[in-house]
């Protein structure tokens, strides 16, 4: 009986030593494999049972989707675990794209306790009637970074509602004389990043895309203001006039290149304002962060984004890429990508994190602003709803369409997305 | 062929596969195989089988799986309603629009020009000048596209149920004609010129050569970098000589300008290497006897050169207006698709409406796309082939 014991012992060791299960794991090249390969090989090295690879895609979110449409469209298990955009995870369950999670869990309880430590903006959008989709990676919120040398050269505090951003703008761009340099740059090129820059001031101006009903509120007066706001910074020139092709990483580069004073942009351009970055920067030590303007006497509100790790379903390894998914969303890891990438973590954990704190100070000052970051609409249809917004504004900085025009093309598009 | 066989080219082909009916029982297809003895027309058709499955597997297929497709409901974010059928509804949706009305003065001049053309054919050919068939199918383009097409049209009300798609068709009938006329008028000098006798012969060569095997998104990456509007080289260039140049991506007409010179740019190399080619097989004693009888360099290339380089002419157009149709990348890398959706061809279109995972819709389109490719290209074979 022993030997039987020690014999099924030994082959157990053998057949794992042998069989090692490999493990694809897929990311964007904006989601810095020079952070994410290091990780896995760790992770290699302490489970000598798995072999996790990545796999590099595209650059935005638009182009990794478009990638993993094809993978999912076509069932394929080819890949196991792939990072998704924190507006995806409704359409994911929806399809069925996503493994859930649940069942690597005891119970429920188990599960809740394990969320515990999470942010609960990125769980919200995990969690769907009680059915978890994915792990978040780190989450994000839009900040307004300023040139804190040109702020204190002029003595200014950074701007708290969107009329002092813009007095601070033209007093700055005019002392300073440079015709090259922006006053406020944000993002209005026909992407992802143009929902947000309309979503925002629409916060901060009281309004929403949707009411409390479910109605589409986009033709209302805080919408009309949100508009009047970037026709002013136009008009003002505060703004370059390209803003219709102004996307996240071009205002990024022209900030980093010195050019700009105010700007609307995610987390990860601190890391390269500091150094860490493929072009040269001029503003290292010069940046400040603060939470957005607002329109006098509402609050400051900031999109939420962020990325999801999840599992295939088409997968033939699931319980090998679920430990790999633990380790990935672990305060380890988040803490390394916080580091080295300036991510910012999804768990509460890492914002009292010396190391953390180290290398991006404004990341505990700002808890509360990632905290209250809040989503985009949250659908299976979200691909529809996006056009819907992100073409008429886009046409909008273009000038094609005015204002109103503009306004009621979303209400129409987002109305007829989500009217199914 | 065998002296034994000479009905089969009376009967043709059907005959040879179909069982022997006239009182003269022939040998059966399978007894001439067994017997090793296949006429030449059996043995043609055997010997084309497997080309024809080939052809059908990744050819017919999935075109005829496309169309099945864009006749069902298929949307992977809604997998609850499943696959149901519904008919031409696609269509419908892309077509069709509600609450129409005719809008008489819309692009009148154009319509009556148009019509007066039908006019014009039909009583050429009463006088017997021009053909029947041309004058009928004329009328029948002018009433859909200027009749129909041009006046009903959107009017305060009104609006097409997919106006996103008559924009990307347009957008993408304007890039087509532009770009092609355009890669055309660059391709023919930078033959011409990489067809001269000097010593730098291949240096023009190579340069013919670069842009082609460049791949496109790096391309349309390029350019954007070249038209950007603060940092670009072009608006620098403009600038030096006094021009204050354009929004060139952040408004749509000159996006459009932008979008083609950078097509334009990609593509006339390939249509020079064609051209080239075809020059090249123009025989010298041609030139030398139009010399001899003192014809001018214009008069050489008018008479000889473009005649003769007619076929080359047709097969590089045909292959620049196919890829035209179908652009998608230039433009996608450039602005995806914006300002607006002035740079949205129908290539982008589907390519979105994919992503969208609305897959039924997305074939239709697909299949838009297809018959537009495929009317174009019959429209060039018969041109080919008019004088043959």
């Amino acid at each position: 009986m022993r030997r039987t014991l020690a014999l099924i012992a030994a082959l157990a060791l053998v057949t794992s030593g042998l069989a090692q299960t490999p493990l694809k794991v897929f990311i964007g090249g904006q989601q810095r494999p020079d952070v994410v390969g290091p990780l896995l090989e760790q992770f290699n090295a302490q489970n000598p049972d798995i072999v996790a690879t990545f796999e590099v895609g595209g650059a935005t979110s638009d182009v990794q989707q478009q990638y993993l449409n094809t993978v999912l469209t076509s069932r394929s298990g080819e890949i196991d675990i792939f990072l998704i955009d924190v507006v995806r995870p409704a359409q994911y369950a929806a399809s069925g794209w996503a493994e859930p999670l649940n069942q690597f869990f005891d119970s429920e309880a188990a599960m809740m306790a394990y969320l515990d430590d999470f942010l609960p903006g990125p769980i919200e959008a995990n969690l769907i009637d009680g059915t978890l989709y994915a792990l978040p990676a780190f989450t994000d919120a839009q900040f307004l970074y300023y040139r804190a040398d040109l702020l204190d050269k002029y003595d200014f505090e950074p701007p708290t509602t969107w009329d002092e951003l813009k007095t601070m703008a033209l007093t700055i761009q005019q002392q300073e004389g440079d015709p090259n340099l922006q006053g406020f740059n944000y993002q209005g090129f026909r992407g992802e990043g143009t929902i947000c820059t309309f979503l925002e001031v629409l916060w901060s101006a009281g309004g929403n895309w949707v009411d409390a009903d479910g109605n589409v509120t986009l033709v209302t007066p805080e919408a009309q203001r949100t508009m009047a706001w970037y026709d002013d910074t136009l008009a003002s020139g505060i703004t370059v006039q390209n803003i219709a092709e102004m996307s996240t990483d071009l205002s990024r580069q022209q900030f980093q290149a010195g050019n700009v004073v105010f700007m609307l942009n995610w987390g990860y351009a601190w890391a390269h304002f500091q150094g860490n970055s493929p072009q040269d920067t001029v503003v290292a030590g010069k940046v400040g962060v603060a939470p957005l303007p607002s329109f006098e006497g509402f609050d400051s509100a900031t999109c939420i984004g962020g990325w999801q790790w999840a599992i295939n379903p088409y997968s033939e390894n699931k319980d090998a890429a679920w430990r790999v998914l633990e380790y990935l969303a672990s305060p380890t890891s988040q803490r390394t990508l916080a580091v080295e990438a300036s991510n910012i973590p999804a768990r509460e954990s890492l914002y009292a994190d010396p190391e953390v704190l180290a290398a991006a100070p404004h990341f505990g000052d700002f808890y509360d602003v990632i905290v209250n970051a809040r989503s985009r609409p949250v659908t299976p249809f979200y691909n529809d709803v996006s056009e819907a917004i992100r073409f008429p504004m886009n046409a909008f900085f273009a000038r094609q369409l005015g204002a109103d025009e503009a306004l009621q093309e979303m209400q129409r598009g987002v109305e007829e997305a989500l009217d199914f | 062929m065998s002296a034994g066989a000479p009905y089969l080219r009376k009967e043709g082909l059907a005959l040879a596969l179909s069982p022997a009916t006239s009182a003269y029982r022939r040998p059966g297809l399978w007894r001439r195989l067994r017997s090793g003895n296949p006429t030449e027309a059996q043995l043609g058709l055997i010997l084309l089988i497997p080309a024809a499955l080939v052809l059908a597997l990744v050819m017919f297929w999935p075109i005829a799986q496309v169309l099945w497709q864009s006749l069902h409901f298929e949307r992977l974010n809604v997998p609850a309603r499943g696959r149901p059928f519904i008919g031409l509804e696609h269509y419908q949706r892309m077509l069709w629009g509600s609450d129409m009305t005719w809008d008489v003065r819309h692009l009148l001049g154009w319509r009556l020009l148009a019509f007066a053309g039908a006019a014009g054919l039909w009583w050429g050919a009463a006088r017997g000048v021009a053909r029947w068939r041309t004058a009928l199918v004329w009328t029948v383009v002018a009433l859909l596209v200027a009749g129909l097409w041009m006046g009903y049209h959107p009017g305060e009300a009104g609006r097409w149920n997919d106006a996103r798609f008559w924009n990307a068709f347009s957008i993408t009938l304007l890039i087509t004609v532009a770009s092609v006329v355009g890669s055309f008028l660059v391709g023919l000098p930078l033959a011409l010129l990489a067809n001269v006798e000097s010593r730098w012969r291949w240096l023009v060569r190579i340069a013919l050569l670069i842009p082609w095997a460049m791949p496109r998104v790096l391309v349309g990456v390029m350019f954007a970098w070249l038209f950007n509007y603060t940092n670009g080289v072009v608006n620098d260039l403009l600038g030096r000589v006094g021009i204050a140049g354009p929004l060139w991506l952040s408004r749509a007409d000159p996006a459009i300008w932008a979008a083609n010179i950078t097509i334009v740019w990609a593509t006339s190399a390939f249509v020079g290497l064609i051209l080239l080619a075809g020059l090249q097989s123009i025989d010298e004693s041609l030139y030398e006897a139009a010399m001899v009888d003192g014809a001018s360099r214009l008069q050489r290339f008018w008479a000889i050169t473009l005649p003769l380089l007619r076929p080359s002419i047709a097969v590089a157009l045909i292959f620049r207006t196919l890829t035209a149709i179908q652009t998608f990348d230039i433009p996608f890398a450039m602005t995806q698709g914006g300002p607006g959706r002035a740079l949205e061809t129908l290539g982008i279109y589907v390519s979105n409406t994919t992503n969208s995972l609305n897959l039924g819709y997305a074939a239709a389109l697909a299949v838009a796309l297809f018959v537009m490719s495929l009317a174009i290209t019959v429209l060039y074979l018969r041109w080919i082939y008019a004088e043959d």
